[in-house]
């Protein structure tokens, strides 16, 4: 596709809506606890609940920040090779 | 076990006497439900296990698909957690003088609803279906003489044993309230002679 320019953006772009997601994770759990403490009529199983949620939860982070940074997130990603397909012999689709 | 406390409006001579949720089968519904939500994308990606390699040491897709796999973990484990809360924040309480009913509707909406022993005139409980019959659990409508929308229980454990709780709850109610009255009656006429 010769009327497309060449645009390259690095795939950190990317980091920017797990960042995003993060936000949003942490606003609906820090909702869902406050809620659970708030009218869970103070049983000591709501306090169980909200631990595991929450050693779970920073469990989860933890690993996919882990996994995350095994990854050079420096490498340049081709929108144009989006468009190009295999046939066009991009480095996306090169599996 | 339920603080006093912590029940609205609280009153001193009042006692909880059940406390009922749910059947576990709902819980057990949401935990098959959301281990299949990991089960099921693990088994696949472990099917195409070849594939799935190749794309994890790719320079670019590596990265995006774990990212994306993170992400859909995350979801699942807060979704299962939402649930749960929901589960949990829909309660019925029955003291010896009124019964409390809160729902919690999704995430910001959640209905309070109170009712005095007086105000129920019929209590009906109901056992559907196979597995409620073998487990024991179903729904309890309590009626109140007014118009009002009447309270269900949903799937509570041992129906017909709440139904005769809250009817003998009733019973005791309407006896404290009739001695109540006797002595206050009783009480008034004194007055007039006392005062003579």
């Amino acid at each position: 596709m010769d009327f497309l320019p060449e645009i390259t953006i690095p795939i950190a772009s990317f980091l920017i809506l797990y960042g995003v997601y993060v936000l949003f994770y942490l606003l609906y759990a820090l909702f869902n606890i406050y809620h659970l403490l708030r009218f869970a009529t103070a049983t000591p199983m709501s306090y169980v609940i909200t631990f595991v949620f929450g050693v779970g939860s920073i469990g989860l982070l933890a690993i996919s920040l882990l996994l995350l940074s095994r990854y050079d997130w420096s490498v340049p990603f081709s929108i144009t090779a989006i468009f190009e397909g295999p046939e066009g012999g991009s480095s996306l689709f090169k599996l | 076990m339920i603080n006093l406390k912590a029940l609205p409006n609280p009153r001193e001579t009042e006692t909880v006497v059940l406390t009922l949720r749910r059947n576990w089968l709902t819980v057990a519904g949401l935990i098959a439900m959301f281990s299949a939500m990991l089960i099921v994308p693990a088994a696949i990606l472990w099917f195409f296990n070849e594939h799935v390699g190749r794309w994890l040491v790719h320079p670019v897709l590596g990265p995006l698909f774990t990212m994306v796999a993170c992400i859909y973990v995350m979801s699942v484990w807060l979704f299962a957690f939402l649930e749960f809360t929901d589960y949990y924040l829909d309660i019925w309480i029955v003291t010896s003088e009124r019964i409390l009913a809160t729902e919690q509707k999704g995430l910001f909406n959640r209905v309070a609803s109170e009712l005095h022993l007086a105000a129920v005139q019929d209590v009906t409980s109901e056992l559907r279906g196979m597995v409620g019959t073998f487990l024991d659990f179903g729904d309890v409508q309590v009626q109140t003489a007014g118009e009002k929308e009447r309270f269900q229980f949903d799937n509570v454990d041992h129906p017909e044993k709440v139904k005769e709780t809250i009817i003998r709850l009733i019973e005791e109610d309407k006896k404290r309230h009739a001695s109540t009255l006797i002595a206050a009656m009783a009480e008034g006429e004194k007055s007039p002679e006392e005062t003579a």
